[in-house]
């Protein structure tokens, strides 16, 4: 025995002089950290504490009576030591049914090891993808002044203009003192969640529940504290957030009590308590200038937590949270609680079926993640119809959209078209815009295609007249209206933006159609909102600025019944909500329309710097350096380069449209080139007939023929007809055998010149034969040749004009025309 | 023995002629034809005329008795003698055997007028001689001239029928039957009369030749009127075709004009056939007006160009093998008449006078044995000089033949080629041209980009001319890796 506790002590003593923490984590830097785990994995001999204290729980009975101590025994494979010590306390046992009981025991907690070494390795894998937003782990973000920065950055003018969301401002404020010995308090109690036992001879500590608290409370104390909240309690709480009650109980509606996952909903109340206090402590003076969406962070307190290095505290203008920055360990199913082994595989009940498209966030693990936590979603005002959706969508949160989302233009994308994005180059020249009706003093220059005459007069509501052929737009601004003339500028200028690039006297708005007349007016309005809402004219109430913007429509697009929005469940809401609109667009301090023209809002003055074109050359571009202002300018340059920059204007050879502006300019007639040249059929060719027994035979014909006999068989018959001379003989014999002789002489000559000359015949006759084959190719050829001819001859006669041709064309093109 | 056998011999003639023994001069079918008027006013009929002076003449003389003198007059085989002539195998068997082929029914007609004549004359020569109980020496001895003199024409009437070049040497020789003529206008050499007739030609379609008008008279001869009735046909059919496409005319000038082609001759279309005629000899001074105004036809008359024509009456398609046998013969008698060399020559045939004098001088001093030695140089040189003009002959149209006719078929590919090739090159037509316009037009627009570069560089290079040598041929000299002449050459004088 003493040998043995020696050599236990030896063991226990080796084991202990193990890096310290061996089984602590957090020590150390991420590698110390990650080297632990991985030997932890492999280390089969000393098990975790929840596994020891687990093991027991489930294999001992009567026969075997197990103790904590004996299941790291049984996995260093000391069985004897085992059965001794059970024999110890139920006498005698069978050392084999002992020995065969260690064994379950070891193998008992080697599954749950690994279960639990599972469970870490996903929990290292997710944490593996969620590092902080740039990219390096473990290190201080500073958010507040990162984000702003990237949204200037990335943002052109009309961006900012045309956003309907409020942007979130953000500040930073200091943390008070007050707050510290709350911070300790809470840096107690997680401390206090570490287990640490000695049963089983070796000091084990367990850091399940500190994990847990950290992943319960990573959010948000008050996150917590809304689950299981129906929606009229946290609208009745919202109302009076500085009376925000606290409550809480251990046992507050835990889903998961029971089962093994319940440290997923356990709470810690003394945990909330203490963050409720800090938050109550939080400089709310400093809150004032914010928006109701507005937030204030914090700098992050680091915590003090044992065995965690990277635990921190992060508060928030409205919440309150602690986070583990790499969260390396996940919170691992409760093996045991209070005694009693949890069994897995013991599932909460089932929740109810939800209604379609209403359910991914009802499922109990689909609950827990990123997708299905507490969304802020912008008031959905026009509770209308449901949304109606694809079937096969997936639906988190949605409000019917408002006005139609098509925009029509006049060709091409027209980038940056609406909005301002330039900062004005010439103020004098925009200074040249008075309050009264200027007409012709105004031209829109060479560098745009339109100018705005601004003027004052006493209508209802703005209005926008059609372009003159002169290139003005005048624009009429009144002071009775929902909006001040501020606002009424903006919203008109946008639809002269919408004017600026049509021809001359094209109708803005005729109000025929439904959808148009939306699609027109919904987007000046939603600039003009957007105006009013930076300028906080709109904090008073919740209306958002796309509401604003669809309210409004419907206003303007008077010949339809809620044109833009379409009819309200609740019309008398919809109008006591369009009382509180005007309400709050009302405003003691708006300049009269006089000043609000001479001393034009900087944003109508980028506006109208924007009517002008941005690459004409000559003409000057000047905007603010962001990401967003390149692409808009280079954006239009290349619309315009498309669009304007021909030969021809008015004839894109980009699109396959012809003529595409009404007013085109002076082309000259298509001078049918070549129209009527034909090409000529290319039609067989054939051989010429060859007869070459109808040539021997003319051949032997005319042989025949010369002597003066017809075509005899065989030829030679015809050669020499003594007959002719013996018939007719001469006076003397003499004479007439002289005569014979040269008779023959004669016919030969005749004959042989007739042979000799075959090579010739046939020559000529083949040449003929040839020529004829060729003749019919050669005369298509040719007239091939003359085509090509006349087509080159006739390319190179085209007219070209000697002037530039204009794009708006009224008068009559005789110059043009050569 | 000799006499009566040619007697037989003169009986078989009256029987070869196959008329018998009429009692007037002369009978049958001859009767008929010299009814007919000849085609050949200037000349047939001319020689049938002093033909029948003479027999006139010949008429006149009174009986003569027979005389001792006239016993020794060998007036039988005088006779016998003149008729033995007509039996000309030269003329009758071989020359008229060609002429079968080659004449034409106005040609047929005239030389049957004037046979049909002779057989008159010979006619009257028997019935003379066999039937009168005297012997008229005069007679006889004037219609043997006649009769002669009517041979001597039917030779020359075969031999320069199609050839105005041909000239009757003997036509004004004065014959036995005719009176001295008296020098009219103190002319020293008479016209030369040349038998050729535009109607012996056969039928053009400008108008001349043995046509339907020509033809028109002859039409008691079997063998005329048939042929006449066959032209006749061809003729109506012809007619017919032209009135059938009488609209084509402005059709074809109309699409002409759309389509830019020329259009061709067409002032003959549909116009009526007027016949014309022309006749007698052509020399130069008037071939000009009368004829057809260019010299390039005189040369084809002094070549023979209506010696020979083009499709026999045979074959619709270009009779080659008479046209190469004439060739042949042509290319034979020039081989003949080749004058020989120098040391051959007789001083006469030297064309220079200085030569000609010194030949002569030499001449006087020459041996005779080396006169016969240069006639036999002559004899045999000129044979050589036969044989091989016509080895010549065998192989030039062999030879240059195929060029021609296929220059001919390429001519108008030629004439396309040309302008095509113009339009190619030229700077101011065609591809240049555009470029060069289009270039400055958009230069107009380009304004201070960098476009402006590469518009001048196009423009350099397509106004210099060495850049463009795809026409004559430049760009062909290369060798595999040196760089092309015209691209070094280009990029230099464009300046690129």
């Amino acid at each position: 025995m003493t040998m043995r506790f020696t050599f236990m002590s030896i063991g226990c003593v080796s084991l202990l002089l193990l890096p310290a923490g061996a089984y602590a984590l957090g020590m150390g830097t991420l590698y110390d950290e990650m080297r632990m785990m991985t030997e932890y994995d492999q280390q089969d001999f000393v098990s975790e504490l929840p596994i020891q204290k687990f093991a027991p729980l489930v294999l001992g009975d009567e026969k075997f009576p197990v103790e904590e101590k004996h299941v790291d025994l049984s996995l260093q494979k000391k069985y004897a030591t085992v059965c001794e010590d059970i024999a110890q306390t139920v006498g005698d046992v069978w050392i084999s049914e002992c020995q065969g009981f260690a064994e379950q025991l070891s193998e008992l907690a080697r599954k749950e090891a690994w279960i639990r070494a599972l469970g870490r390795e996903l929990q290292l894998i997710a944490s593996s993808y969620e590092p902080e937003m740039d990219g390096h782990t473990g290190r201080e973000n500073a958010i507040a002044t990162k984000l702003p920065k990237a949204t200037l950055l990335w943002q052109s003018g009309t961006d900012r203009m045309t956003n309907p969301v409020d942007q979130v401002r953000m500040k930073q404020l200091e943390l008070p003192d007050t707050i510290k010995p709350h911070v300790q308090s809470i840096e107690r109690i997680l401390g206090g969640m570490v287990m640490i036992e000695n049963a089983g001879e070796t000091q084990k500590e367990d850091y399940g529940e500190l994990v847990a608290a950290f992943f319960r409370y990573r959010n948000g104390y008050q996150e917590v504290q809304m689950e299981g909240k129906s929606a009229a309690q946290l609208a009745g709480e919202e109302d009076d957030p500085e009376s925000f009650a606290y409550s809480c109980s251990n046992n507050a509606a835990n889903p998961y009590a029971g089962t093994d996952l319940q440290m997923l909903g356990k709470r810690w109340c003394d945990l909330e308590r203490e963050m409720h206090n800090i938050w109550q402590k939080l400089p709310r003076e400093d809150f004032v200038d914010l928006g109701p969406k507005d937030t204030a962070v914090f700098p992050v307190k680091g915590l003090g937590v044992p065995g965690m290095s990277d635990a921190v505290l992060w508060v928030k203008r409205d919440d309150v949270g602690i986070l583990w920055r790499m969260p390396l360990e996940p919170v691992l199913p409760m093996l045991h609680a209070e005694g009693t082994p949890v069994l897995s595989g013991i599932y909460p009940e089932p929740p109810a079926i939800p209604a379609p498209k209403h359910g991914i966030c009802s499922h109990p693990f689909a609950q827990r993640g990123y997708l299905c936590r507490k969304q802020f979603v912008e008031h959905c005002p026009i509770q209308g119809e449901e949304f109606d959706g694809d079937e096969n969508a997936i639906t988190l949160a949605a409000c019917k959209p408002y006005a139609s989302p098509i925009l029509e233009t006049a060709s091409g994308p027209d980038i940056c078209q609406r909005g301002g994005w330039r900062t004005p180059v010439d103020l004098e020249e925009l200074r040249k815009d008075t309050p009264a009706e200027d007409g012709n003093a105004l031209s829109p220059g060479p560098c745009a295609n339109c100018v705005v005459d601004l003027f004052c007069r006493d209508i209802s509501g703005g209005a926008t007249y059609k372009k003159t052929v002169d290139g003005i737009i005048p624009i009429a601004i009144t002071q009775h209206s929902i909006m001040d003339p501020r606002y009424i500028i903006i919203h008109e200028l946008i639809h002269a933006q919408q004017l600026c690039n049509l021809p001359p006297e094209t109708e803005i708005n005729p109000q025929t159609n439904r959808e148009t007349c939306c699609e027109k007016e919904y987007l000046p309005y939603l600039i003009a909102c957007k105006a009013t809402a930076e300028d906080g004219l709109l904090d008073t109430t919740n209306i958002s600025i796309e509401e604003c913007a669809a309210m409004l429509a419907n206003d303007s697009c008077s010949n339809w019944e809620y044109a833009c929005t379409g009819p309200p469940a609740d019309e008398a809401a919809y109008q006591k909500r369009m009382e509180e609109l005007a309400e709050a667009l009302k405003d003691e301090n708006a300049p009269s329309c006089q000043d609000a023209i001479t001393n034009l809002d900087g944003r109508a003055l980028s506006i109208k710097e924007s009517l002008r074109a941005s690459c004409r050359p000559g003409c000057e571009a000047q905007y603010e350096n962001t990401i967003g202002n390149n692409l808009c300018y280079i954006g239009q340059c290349i619309e315009e380069s498309l669009e304007e920059h021909r030969l021809i204007p008015g004839r894109v050879p980009y699109v396959t449209q012809d003529e595409a502006f009404p007013w085109d300019s002076c082309m000259n007639e298509d001078p049918q080139l070549a129209t009527f040249v034909t090409v000529p059929p290319l039609t067989r060719t054939f051989l010429p007939p060859y007869r070459g027994q109808e040539l021997l035979q003319q051949l032997d014909t005319l042989l025949c023929q010369m002597n003066g006999l017809p075509r005899l068989s065989p030829p030679i018959l015809c050669a020499f007809s003594p007959g002719k001379r013996l018939s007719l003989p001469l006076q003397t014999y003499f004479s007439t055998a002289l005569s014979l002789v040269e008779q023959d002489k004669g016919q030969i000559d005749d004959t042989a010149n007739l042979q000799e000359s075959v090579g010739n015949i046939a020559t000529r006759i083949g040449s003929t034969l040839y020529g004829e084959y060729l003749e019919k190719a050669l005369k298509e050829f040719s007239e091939l040749l003359r085509a090509a001819g006349t087509f080159g001859r006739q390319m190179g006669e085209t007219a070209f004009p000697t002037v530039a041709c204009p794009r708006n064309s009224t008068g009559d093109c005789e110059i043009f025309r050569e | 023995m000799r006499t009566p056998f040619l007697l037989a011999i003169g009986f078989c003639l009256l029987s070869f002629t196959g008329e018998a023994l009429a009692a007037s001069c002369p009978s049958g079918v001859s009767a008929t034809v010299l009814g007919i008027t000849p085609v050949s006013s200037h000349y047939t009929k001319k020689a049938i005329e002093r033909a029948e002076q003479g027999i006139q003449a010949a008429e006149a003389f009174s009986d003569v008795n027979l005389e001792v003198a006239s016993l020794f007059f060998p007036w039988l085989s005088e006779v016998t003698g003149a008729i033995a002539e007509l039996v000309d195998t030269e003329l009758r068997v071989s020359q008229e055997e060609r002429g079968f082929r080659e004449s034409t029914p106005c040609l047929f007609a005239d030389l049957l007028i004037l046979e049909a004549e002779m057989e008159k004359v010979r006619c009257k020569l028997s019935s003379e001689t066999l039937s009168s109980s005297s012997v008229n020496i005069g007679k006889i001895a004037y219609l043997k001239g006649v009769l002669r003199f009517l041979n001597e024409r039917y030779r020359n009437l075969l031999a320069g029928a199609n050839d105005p070049m041909y000239v009757d040497e003997g036509w004004h020789i004065v014959q036995i039957f005719e009176e001295p003529q008296q020098n009219a206008g103190g002319q020293e050499q008479p016209d030369p009369v040349c038998p050729f007739h535009s109607n012996y030609l056969p039928p053009t379609a400008l108008g001349y030749g043995c046509d339907l008008e020509a033809m028109g008279n002859l039409r008691s001869i079997a063998s005329v009127g048939e042929e006449y009735s066959s032209l006749e046909t061809l003729l109506a059919r012809k007619d017919e075709f032209l009135s059938n496409v009488a609209n084509l005319k402005d059709i074809i000038m109309e699409m002409n004009a759309f389509t830019g082609n020329e259009n061709p001759d067409m002032s003959h279309w549909g116009q009526a056939r007027v016949h014309r005629e022309k006749f007698g000899c052509i020399d130069s001074s008037e071939t000009a007006s009368q004829v057809t105004g260019k010299i390039l036809k005189n040369a084809l008359f002094k070549m023979g160009g209506t010696r020979m024509e083009k499709r026999g009456p045979f074959s619709f398609v270009k009779d080659e093998p008479t046209l190469a046998r004439e060739f042949m013969e042509m290319r034979t008698y020039w081989g003949e008449v080749r004058p020989q060399a120098d040391d051959f020559k007789y001083p006469d045939e030297f064309v220079a006078d200085a030569d000609q004098a010194k030949a002569e001088k030499r001449e006087e001093s020459l041996p005779f044995t080396e006169r016969v030695m240069r006639e036999f140089g002559r004899i045999f040189f000129r044979d050589w000089n036969i044989r091989q003009a016509r080895k010549e002959a065998a192989i030039v149209a062999k030879a240059s033949d195929p060029y021609l006719q296929l220059q001919r078929e390429l001519a108008m590919v030629r004439k396309e080629m040309r302008v095509l090739a113009e339009v190619a090159s030229k700077k101011d037509m065609g591809g240049r041209n555009l470029a060069r316009k289009l270039a400055f037009f958009l230069r107009t627009t380009c304004l201070f980009r960098p476009c402006n570069t590469q518009l001048d560089a196009v423009l350099k290079f397509v106004l210099t001319d060495e850049c463009f040598p795809y026409v004559d041929g430049s760009f062909e000299d290369t060798k595999p890796g040196v760089p092309k002449w015209h691209e070094v050459r280009c990029k230099q004088e464009a300046g690129l």
